[in-house]
C-alpha cells in the first residue's frame, strides 16, 4: 500500500499505521486493534454467537497482519476488515454446518451487566439473527451497529451496491416476522 | 405501466430510512406514508428493529489484544524488509506443508492414499478431504497459531490448555485402553508412564493433520508434560519455531524451542511420538527409552 495515498475520509486507520503493522511492528498492529476491534466483535457475535466471536475476532485479526501487504488502500482500512470477519465468520457457519447441527444457546455475559429488559431484547435479537440468512445478518448488522454506508457495505459484503438495498429490505422483513413470532 | 406506489415505496424503504435518497425522492416517501397506513406500518416496524440494535448492544468487551497477539507467529529478527519475514513465513509454512503432506501420505492406508490420490468429490465432506492431504498453506498458518496457543496457555493453565485444544479439535476423553477403537493402535502409554510420572488425562483428538492420542501426565511436582502418539511426523505443529536435531538413546530427536521448555518428536515404530513440555534433552531421553515399543 501507498503510505501517501489519502485514506477515505473518517477512518480510524491511517495509512502510515497500516504501512507500520504491515512492517510487523505490535504496537502498531494494537493500535489498530484497539481502534476497530469494537465492531469487529459486535458483528461476530451477532453472526456466531458470543463464545465463538471471541475466537473468530481473534482470527480475523491473525488473518488480517498476516495479509496485510495486500490491503491496496482504495477502501476504508476497515471496510476490508469486516470483509475479512464476514468471511471468517461465513466459513465458520459452513464448517459448523457440516460438522453438526449447534442448537442456538443464549450465552451469558461476564462483564457488566446489561438489566434484566436489556438482557432480554438482546437474547431474543441474537436468536432472530441466527435464524436468519448469515448474508443477512451481517449486512444488517453492519448498517445497525456499524452504520456503514451502502458504498461500504458494498465492499465489505462483496455485493453491488445497487443490491444493498433491496437485501436491507429483505433482512428487515424477515428480522420482524421472527421477533413477531417470538412474542407470540 | 408505472409501479404500484406502495410497492415502489416499499422497495425503497430502507433506502428513505438509512439516509440514502436524495431529497425529491424522500419527499415522496414522506408523502406516501402519511397516506398509507400499511406502508407506514412496515416503516415504524423497521425504525423499531434500528432500536432494538441500538437497545441491545453486547455488554460484552472484545477480547484483550494480548489474546491476539499470543495466536500470531513469533515475530522475527528485523533481518530485513518487512515483505521479507512474510515471504520466508509463508515458505516456511509450504515447506512444513510439503513435509506433512508427504508424511501423510506415506503413512496413510494404500485405499486412503488411493483416495487422495483423486481429485475430491462433488458433495464428499470437506472436513474429510481436507483433514490430510489437502491442508493448505492457509490451514497449516491457522494450525500452527492453534498449537502456538495451545503451547502458551499450558504454561500458565494446563487445564485451561487442554479444554481449548479439545474443544477446538473435536477432542473425546477416553482412557488409553478405549482410544484403542478410535485410533486402530494400542497407544503407547497404556503400558504405563515412567516413574515420576501419572496419567492425569487421556483423549483422542482430531488434529487436522491427524487423529492423535493425546496423555496429558503430572510429574511428582505437579508439572504438566503432554505427550502425543500420531501417525504424521509434527514437522509443521510448531511453525518456525527454532529446532535442531538431537540423538536422545537411539533415536533421532526434533527438539523445538518453546516459550519456557522444549518440545520433542521422535519415531516409533510406523508412528510418531511428540513431547510439549519437557524440560530438557535428558528428560527427552528418557521418555524415548521409556517408550520404546519393545
Amino acid at each position: 500500500m501507498d503510505p501517501n495515498r489519502q485514506q477515505p475520509a473518517d477512518s480510524f486507520v491511517s495509512p502510515a499505521l497500516v504501512q507500520s503493522a504491515a512492517g510487523g511492528d505490535r504496537s502498531a498492529q494494537r493500535e489498530i486493534y484497539e481502534r476497530t476491534c469494537d465492531l469487529v466483535f459486535r458483528l461476530l457475535v451477532r453472526m456466531v454467537g458470543r463464545q465463538e466471536g471471541e475466537d473468530l475476532t481473534q482470527q480475523v485479526y491473525v488473518q488480517a497482519f498476516t495479509k496485510l501487504e495486500q490491503f491496496q488502500g482504495t477502501a476504508k482500512f476497515e471496510t476490508w476488515l469486516y470483509r475479512i470477519a464476514r468471511n471468517e465468520a461465513l466459513q465458520h457457519l459452513r464448517r459448523q454446518r457440516v460438522r453438526k447441527t449447534v442448537p442456538i444457546e443464549i450465552e451469558p455475559t461476564t462483564r457488566s451487566e446489561p438489566t434484566i429488559e436489556q438482557k432480554e431484547i438482546a437474547e431474543r435479537l441474537q436468536a432472530a439473527l441466527r435464524q436468519l440468512d448469515p448474508e443477512l445478518s451481517t449486512i444488517i448488522s453492519l448498517k445497525e451497529d456499524g452504520g456503514l454506508s451502502y458504498k461500504e457495505i458494498a465492499e465489505a459484503a462483496g455485493i453491488p451496491e445497487g443490491t444493498v438495498g433491496s437485501r436491507l429490505n429483505r433482512a428487515r422483513r424477515e428480522l420482524a416476522k421472527l421477533l413477531k413470532a417470538e412474542d407470540r | 405501466m408505472a409501479p404500484h406506489p406502495c410497492q415502489s415505496v416499499q422497495d425503497q424503504l430502507s433506502a428513505y430510512l438509512d439516509g440514502e435518497l436524495g431529497t425529491a425522492e424522500r419527499h415522496q416517501i414522506e408523502e406516501h406514508l402519511s397516506q398509507c397506513p400499511a406502508c407506514d406500518a412496515e416503516w415504524q416496524s423497521f425504525r423499531q428493529l434500528g432500536q432494538l440494535f441500538r437497545e441491545s448492544v453486547p455488554a460484552e468487551t472484545p477480547p484483550p489484544w494480548e489474546s491476539v497477539e499470543s495466536r500470531m507467529l513469533p515475530r522475527r529478527l528485523p533481518a530485513g524488509p518487512w515483505w521479507w519475514s512474510t515471504t520466508t513465513a509463508a515458505a516456511a509454512a509450504i515447506a512444513a506443508l510439503l513435509l506433512v503432506a508427504v508424511g501423510f501420505w506415506a503413512s496413510a492406508p494404500k485405499n486412503q492414499r488411493d483416495r487422495i490420490a483423486q481429485p475430491s468429490e462433488a458433495g464428499q465432506d470437506e472436513e474429510t478431504s481436507m483433514a490430510g492431504m489437502a491442508m493448505n498453506a492457509e490451514h497449516m498458518l491457522e494450525f500452527q497459531r492453534t498449537m502456538n496457543d495451545y503451547v502458551a496457555k499450558l504454561s500458565s493453565d494446563p487445564d485451561q490448555a487442554e479444554r481449548f485444544l479439545l474443544t477446538k479439535y473435536d477432542g473425546q476423553a477416553v482412557s488409553p485402553d478405549q482410544a484403542e477403537a478410535l485410533v486402530g493402535y494400542q497407544p503407547l502409554i497404556s503400558r504405563g508412564l515412567p516413574g515420576g510420572y501419572e496419567l492425569a488425562s487421556s483423549s483422542v483428538v482430531e488434529m487436522p493433520c491427524c487423529t492423535c492420542f493425546k496423555a496429558v501426565c503430572r510429574r511428582s511436582d505437579g508439572s504438566t508434560l503432554v505427550l502425543f502418539e500420531h501417525d504424521d511426523d509434527a514437522a509443521g505443529w510448531f511453525g518456525d519455531r527454532n529446532r535442531s536435531m538431537a540423538t536422545c538413546g537411539d533415536k533421532d530427536c526434533c527438539l523445538i524451542e518453546l516459550d519456557s521448555n522444549i518440545a520433542a518428536t521422535w519415531k516409533e515404530g510406523s508412528r510418531s511420538i511428540t513431547a510439549v513440555g519437557a524440560r530438557d534433552q535428558g528428560e527427552v531421553t528418557m521418555l524415548v527409552n521409556a517408550l520404546k515399543r519393545s
